[in-house]
């Protein structure tokens, strides 16, 4: 049976959940805009992206939309309803679907991501005592939030019933308030305190979990890496963007934050290690948009920022936009890692 | 008169008794003959002796003019036909044998003055048909040949007081028309009441030669070791030697450069120096005009002085010292060479003889002066992007000091502007790489005044709010002052901003690289160090964002000013291009460069 176009997504058993995770500010509403461009510009033939209803669509149509045309981040728009979209891909057959494979040993596989528009203080250790942080209109939260006092064990229990989480960290935030923790320890708990019990002892949570460091584009996060060795080239990348590989992401977020004074980022890593099955855990550096690449489509380390940050003056805010094409950097391959990884049962 | 001479009835001078012919032809006596002297005999005689005598007076008559007119009387014998006066000025003409005309001597007195010599004088000794007269030449302080009258010229009446008081009859005596006894009587007195001849080097003209007076006259007065003589044929109304020689000194060639003083003032330190600017060439003769470019110094509106002086001969003094009062800005400086020594200011206007002295000027010219008055190129680089106000307030000073600059240079080549202008970097797609700066090439003031005139205030584009393409005004500013050093010119930068540069490559920090790739500061020490250029810098700090005085003091090594307190008068002064009140430069400064 078809659901509805305009329906709101009903919940599916079968479905393997990717919950989205992250603070106010760590880039969520961002990240999943940028995943239709994303999941386009990737080289996975099989790898689509779709609403589960109207909204959901509009959401996707419109945010890519102001991402790509207007070139500026998402608006401050609130959305009531949940959103929902399907990340369809194919991924390694295991042994007993063998027999369905195409002869690539690969199968089809779906992910849903759940989502509702709304602030991310709910991720907050005590919500309503976010530090100093208006609540951010057009920021992604997940669902049963909402804008409610305290959405924190609804939004908890969403966590525990997913089988992958995409926990966004942001590095200039954790550079200018360190709160990073602030945001994740209070979910973990709770997450804990109602998976936990169906665990047996000397068991971890069973979730796989994808650390994206976001704002790889920022010069901050980038230098770091540029300076530290951390960079390395995709040979098949014609752009020649830099990336961080995913063995050396976590150590290139502890790191970064080292010299971040307010950070308590290794509470938050610790903190993963020990509720997560650490093979579990993968870090990835990305960017959203991506860096800037000059007219003849090359990145140059001379000139490389794809945000043109203006920053506010006295009675006018700060404004962000878009200066070149969007390239986004490892916003597919956190979902291609959990969906083989969920698919695997690993 | 000896007892046994006879008078000869044609000439008068004294001959033998024996002798058969006079010198002059006459036949004194002939062979004796028979019988009584008929009338007849004696009317042929009387006829024979007329016609000599008319045409030896006739020939005297010649010597002195080709109009006999007042002269008839004095010849003997009768008038005499056309024939006998043509044979007579035929047998003047050969008196004349070896003398100099008209032409040959003014060339000889011309190249006496142009041989003089300083501190050797030369008498030159006229002995004309008024009597002796001498002048002395020689070349005075400032090297121009000088005339002076050595006395009143000496008449023949004051010589030889036998002669008559008639003038056309002393000349005829002087031509030769005396008496043997009046004869004798003259050339002794011409050895007792000469002049006395100076010592040193003499030139003495007869004047009119083939007179017989004068001619010994001219002949004793050249005795002398150093003399020499020239016979001139004239009339007793040829022009005076001495009028000759003031002619011909008044309109001489110069013999050195006349030179005005003028005040050169070194770019890049500002010291000054009196040096020497030539007004008139050796060479140039009287009525000789000329122009000279120059101007006061810009700012200064006190009188200016004119010294002028002959070249190699500065320790004479100043030959002229005017005094004037030209326009604000160049002017051109009109003279005329009036003589030898003598000059006239024709422009400008109401040039007066300065009344102190050249010490006294010189005493008021400074060593060093703060102002650099040229050769200068100036570039005003202008953000025109950001808030319209700010850019409309950049745009109005610079307008201000253009027209300022207008003012005190005007359109000489001392002063060249040339002017950049900025909107703002645009990133979009599509846009990168967009000319955000237009420029005017080095010119005069007001090319650069008028383009100003023409562009907006304010851009279309605001760009990037906190940053401005500085970075492009510093590039294309570097590219008009690049060829100022090697063309000895000062360069200057004035750079009028209400934000900091573009940094380039990406700096750590989110500011946004300039997309032509300048790095300001690469800029400015081309600016500075390979153009050589002063790089001043005007700055509206409310707008300055977030960078600090020490930020823009980077950009302005030269001076970093603010725009809400400067005006056009004080960034002129503070650029050095004009001059701060009670600076004052008393001399010209050239405007030719």
């Amino acid at each position: 049976m078809t659901e509805p176009a305009d329906a709101a997504p009903q919940a599916d058993q079968n479905l393997r959940r990717i919950g989205l995770w992250g603070a106010t500010q760590s880039g969520k509403s961002t990240f999943l805009s940028a995943l239709y461009i994303a999941v386009s510009r990737s080289p996975q033939q099989d790898l689509m992206i779709y609403g589960v209803d109207n909204a959901s669509t509009d959401f996707l149509i419109n945010n890519t939309s102001l991402l790509n045309y207007s070139h500026i981040f998402p608006a401050a728009t609130q959305v009531e309803q949940q959103l929902a979209w399907n990340v369809r891909m194919r991924i390694q057959d295991r042994p007993r679907r063998r027999f369905m494979s195409k002869g690539d040993g690969k199968v089809p596989f779906d992910l849903r991501i759940d989502l509702q528009d709304a602030p991310g203080r709910v991720f907050a250790s005590v919500p309503g005592q976010e530090p100093s942080q208006e609540a951010q209109p057009g920021r992604l939260s997940l669902p049963g939030e909402a804008s409610q006092p305290d959405q924190s064990g609804a939004v908890a229990s969403y966590l525990a019933d997913c089988q992958g989480v995409l926990l966004l960290v942001d590095p200039l935030r954790e550079r200018e308030t360190g709160d990073a923790h602030e945001y994740f320890h209070g979910t973990l708990l709770r997450m804990a305190q109602r998976a936990m019990p169906g665990v047996p002892p000397g068991e971890r949570l069973g979730h796989h979990v994808a650390v994206c460091v976001t704002k790889f584009d920022d010069p901050d996060v980038y230098c770091f890496a540029r300076d530290n060795g951390y960079r390395f080239y995709h040979t098949g990348d014609s752009h020649m963007f830099p990336r961080v590989s995913e063995g050396d992401a976590e150590r290139f977020l502890h790191e970064l934050c080292r010299g971040y004074r307010r950070s308590d980022i290794e509470l938050v890593t610790s903190s993963l290690g020990k509720y997560f099955y650490p093979d579990r855990i993968r870090y990835f550096i990305t960017s959203a948009v991506g860096f800037y690449a000059d007219e003849d489509g090359q990145f140059q380390d001379e000139d490389y920022q794809n945000v043109v940050h203006q920053q506010g003056t006295p009675g006018k805010e700060a404004t962000y936009t878009i200066r070149g094409a969007i390239h986004p950097i490892n916003v597919v391959e956190p979902l291609l890692w959990l969906g083989e990884s969920v698919a695997a049962g690993r | 008169m000896l007892e046994d001479q006879v008078q000869c009835p044609v000439c008068g001078r004294l001959a033998k008794p024996r002798s058969e012919m006079c010198e002059c032809g006459w036949r004194l006596s002939g062979p004796l003959r028979a019988g009584p002297v008929t009338e007849q005999m004696r009317q042929d005689w009387e006829t024979a002796l007329n016609g000599r005598r008319r045409a030896h007076d006739a020939h005297l008559v010649a010597r002195i003019t080709a109009d006999p007119g007042p002269y008839q009387d004095y010849v003997r014998g009768g008038r005499p036909d056309a024939a006998e006066w043509k044979a007579a000025r035929q047998a003047a003409a050969r008196d004349l044998s070896g003398a100099s005309d008209e032409n040959e001597l003014r060339a000889g007195l011309r190249g006496l003055l142009e041989d003089l010599r300083p501190g050797a004088p030369v008498t030159i000794v006229e002995v004309s048909a008024d009597g002796i007269g001498m002048t002395t030449a020689d070349l005075d302080q400032f090297g121009s040949p000088r005339l002076t009258g050595t006395g009143e010229t000496a008449t023949w009446e004051s010589i030889l007081p036998m002669l008559s008081g008639v003038p056309e009859e002393q000349r005829f005596q002087l031509a030769g028309g005396m008496i043997q006894r009046d004869r004798e009587l003259a050339l002794a007195a011409l050895d007792g009441r000469m002049p006395r001849m100076p010592d040193g080097r003499l030139r003495v003209v007869c004047r009119v030669a083939g007179w017989e007076i004068p001619e010994r006259a001219a002949v004793i007065a050249a005795a002398g070791p150093e003399a020499t003589l020239r016979r001139v044929t004239g009339t007793a109304n040829a022009t005076p030697v001495r009028t000759l020689l003031a002619d011909l000194a008044a309109k001489a060639p110069l013999r050195h450069a006349y030179q005005l003083m003028v005040a050169a003032v070194t770019p890049e330190s500002g010291a000054v120096a009196i040096q020497p600017r030539e007004l008139f060439a050796p060479g140039d003769l009287p009525g000789t005009q000329i122009a000279v470019p120059l101007r006061r110094m810009p700012g200064d509106s006190s009188e200016m002085v004119l010294a002028i002086f002959a070249d190699g001969h500065t320790t004479a003094g100043p030959l002229a010292l005017f005094q004037v009062r030209p326009p604000a800005g160049p002017f051109s400086l009109h003279a005329v060479l009036a003589g030898p020594g003598r000059v006239e200011i024709l422009a400008p206007e109401g040039a007066t003889e300065y009344p102190g002295t050249w010490d006294v000027v010189r005493g008021e010219v400074p060593a060093r002066v703060g102002t650099a008055p040229g050769p200068v190129d100036l570039v005003c680089a202008i953000d025109l992007s950001g808030p319209t106000e700010a850019a409309q307030a950049r745009a109005r000073l610079v307008r201000a000091l253009v027209k300022r600059l207008r003012t005190h240079y005007g359109d000489s080549s001392s002063l060249r502007v040339g002017v950049v202008t900025c909107t703002g970097h645009v990133w979009e797609r599509g846009k990168r790489g967009d000319q955000v700066t237009e420029h005017l090439e080095l010119g005069p003031p007001s090319a650069a005044a008028a383009w100003l005139k023409g562009k907006p205030d304010g851009a279309a584009c605001v760009g990037y709010p906190d940053l401005a393409p500085v970075e492009d005004l510093l590039h294309d500013a570097f590219e008009l002052l690049r060829g100022s050093r090697n063309g000895h010119r000062a360069a200057m930068l004035v750079t009028v901003a209400g934000r900091p540069p573009h940094p380039w490559p990406q700096p750590r920090d989110t500011r946004m690289p300039c997309p032509n790739q300048y790095m300001w500061a690469d800029e400015i020490g081309k600016l500075t160090r390979r153009a050589g250029a002063r790089c001043v810098m005007v700055a509206d700090y409310s707008a300055a964002g977030h960078q600090d005085a020490a930020g823009w003091r980077k950009l302005g090594p030269g001076g970093l000013y603010n725009l809400a307190e400067m005006n056009a008068q004080r960034l002129a002064e503070h650029l050095d291009l004009i001059a701060a009140q009670g600076q004052r430069l008393p001399l010209p400064i050239p405007d030719d460069f």
